[in-house]
């Protein structure tokens, strides 16, 4: 049971080069995903998910993007951040499937589809010669590809969204991997074909005890596949907790103006409560907690410091009301 | 049943339509041949023969999975493109048989918001100049007095005045979908057409642009056709649904009844396939 968490993420902070100097795009980052488990990872464009997603692999935009010393990335304790590029390689599609938002621009366009899943398979896992296509017709099942032989042996071009979203689960999971990482995986996708992919995510999830990092900007996607849910904002988490509890009972201002932006069934046609201004971009990040400007219930103290995760009723969040109350 | 002897509200055929499309159709030749696609010649049907009212005052939504043929009613209904077959008549006329008055008439009364505002606005205009133009195409109004309806249309829709010098790159999402809104307000029209206006937008903002539709059409009087794929957004604001599935209408009724009581399968399976709603046990 001890050891290591699969993944534990400690005061990450990747800044970008810009020309009025370096800019945060992930600033103290810190998540902890253990073996099996489902983790949402929900914000709103420019609050660093995907730069997240990417300082994982090791595949932050170089020479622009840098992680800053101290941030730390550790696989059942390894520490990725100080792992050499072929180390890196093999955590990549090993270790760590992921799938991407673009199905379109994700698939080389001039390679057969069979021939992209082989690829990864070889690149991953000993498999002979003669083994491998039966693994790639293996893989093409899995992720629910009626005819897989047909589909092998087709171009990208020729599936449609929802395939080929399917076919980018089947070269993630070539490797076998203990942790998933989906990054807007279904956001390009119709609701009736996100929905099947999601039921394919989930059932390969708990059928590979695989964890699984589901970034989105929608929580009722992050509310119907996960265990626990981690708000981000501005960088860094700013409330964590377990699923239900998130959704049921927000400590922090923003998750709560997240949920009231939804329409509520009950109450058609009424104004929608919702949060004034817009997400500051990069390098325009308002000092003490990032939320203050757009908060209702800000006073002094937001402005000037930014607060850590406190313990609040059900979950933890980064809100100075935590200790005002009560 | 004609008249409003009846008392209660206007029914549907008393209000009367602003636009209606019959029997409408819409093929387009197909590219190279997609293999593990269904074939039917070489033309693709996008729509295949629809009837659809948009009455005064009235919010009507057009779902459906993509490739069903909801942009394509759009691009049909503001007369962005010719049908194949079938009317699209505005005010009861058909808009091919409109003299040239008539045409600058119709293309006032019917404006269009698309789900991109940044690939919809002229990267090297500034806003109040693009806002301006559509008041001086439609002589509307020129020099002081178009300044000051361009400063109303700011307020309207939620816009600081400041945004008047402004190019759209220097605006975020929000913004750009509020000077869309704008400049098709600009002209008065009584119906806009709005293509997933806020599906490309941050949850956040995606509210405060739903709150903005619902004030305009309220204070306006405007009808609003809104394709969406996003049902719970359709089940706030619209009046009437329509649910589209490979090229035709296959069910339409009131919002409410269409959620409550969904009669075709598609509508069954789309309303299925939306996300657990939230918060639904406290």
């Amino acid at each position: 049971m001890s050891g290591p968490p699969l993944l534990e993420i400690r005061d990450l902070r990747v800044v970008f080069r810009t020309v009025s100097g370096d800019a945060p795009a992930v600033d103290g980052l810190s998540i902890v995903l253990e073996a099996g488990e489902a983790l949402g990872l929900v914000g709103e464009s420019g609050c660093g998910k995907s730069v997240t997603a990417l300082s994982i692999l090791g595949l932050t935009p170089r020479p622009a993007g840098r992680v800053v010393d101290g941030s730390s990335i550790r696989l059942r304790g390894e520490e990725l951040l100080r792992a050499g590029p072929e180390r890196m390689r093999e955590v990549r599609g090993g270790e760590i499937g992921i799938v991407f938002q673009e199905p379109m621009t994700s698939l080389n366009p001039v390679l057969r589809v069979g021939d992209q899943v082989a690829e990864a398979v070889r690149a991953h896992l000993p498999v002979g010669r003669a083994a491998l296509p039966g693994r790639v017709m293996e893989l093409l099942e899995t992720v629910g590809l009626p005819d897989a032989e047909q589909i092998a042996r087709a171009w990208p071009h020729q599936l449609s969204g929802g395939m080929r979203q399917r076919v980018l689960i089947a070269i993630a999971l070539a490797g076998d991997p203990d942790l998933l990482i989906a990054d807007e995986a279904t956001s390009a996708l119709d609701v009736t074909v996100q929905a099947t992919i999601l039921e394919l995510l989930d059932r390969l999830r708990r059928d590979r005890s695989m964890a699984l990092l589901l970034i989105t900007h929608d929580l009722a996607v992050a509310a119907r596949m996960t265990d626990r849910i981690a708000v981000m904002y501005g960088g860094h988490i700013v409330e964590e907790g377990d699923t239900r509890s998130v959704l049921d009972r927000p400590a922090h201002p923003y998750t709560a103006g997240l949920l009231n932006s939804i329409p509520d069934p009950a109450r058609r046609g009424v104004r929608l409560e919702a949060i004034p201004g817009s997400v500051p971009g990069i390098g325009s990040w308002p000092g003490g907690c990032t939320f203050h400007p757009r908060c209702s219930r800000s006073f002094a103290r937001c402005e000037a410091e930014s607060p850590p995760l406190l313990v609040g009723p059900a979950t933890r969040a980064a809100c100075w009301l935590l200790e005002t109350d009560e | 049943m004609t008249g409003g002897a009846n008392g209660g509200a206007a029914s549907p055929a008393d209000r009367g339509a602003i636009v209606a499309a019959e029997q409408l159709r819409r093929s387009y030749a197909r590219g190279r041949a997609a293999p593990l696609r269904r074939r039917s010649g070489n033309r693709v049907e996008a729509v295949r023969g629809v009837d659809l009212e948009v009455l005064t005052a009235e919010t009507l939504a057009l779902v459906g999975s993509s490739g069903s043929g909801k942009s394509t009613i759009a691009r049909l209904l503001v007369g962005l493109e010719a049908p194949t077959a079938g009317t699209v008549k505005w005010r009861g006329r058909d808009i091919r048989t409109l003299d040239r008055s008539s045409r600058l008439a119709f293309r006032r009364s019917v404006q269009i918001v698309f789900q991109d505002p940044f690939g919809s606005l002229n990267p090297r205009q500034p806003v109040g100049a693009m806002l301006r133009e559509a008041l001086a195409f439609h002589r509307l109004a020129t020099g002081a007095a178009a300044n000051e309806r361009v400063s109303r249309l700011m307020e309207l829709t939620g816009l600081s005045p400041r945004t008047a010098g402004r190019y759209p790159h220097e605006l975020s999402g929000g913004q750009r979908q509020r000077v869309a809104i704008a400049r098709a307000l600009s002209v008065e029209p009584e119906l806009i057409v709005a293509d997933e206006p806020v599906s490309a937008l941050d949850v956040s903002i995606r509210a405060q642009i739903l709150n903005l539709l619902m004030d305009l059409r309220e204070r306006l009087d405007l009808s609003l056709l809104l394709i969406a794929h996003d049902l719970s957004v359709v089940r706030h604001i619209a009046d009437r649904t329509a649910v589209m599935s490979k090229g035709r209408i296959v069910e339409c009724a009131p919002t409410a009844r269409l959620f409550d009581d969904p009669q075709h399968a598609v509508t069954r399976e789309l309303l299925a396939s939306v996300p657990t709603p939230l918060r639904r046990f406290p």
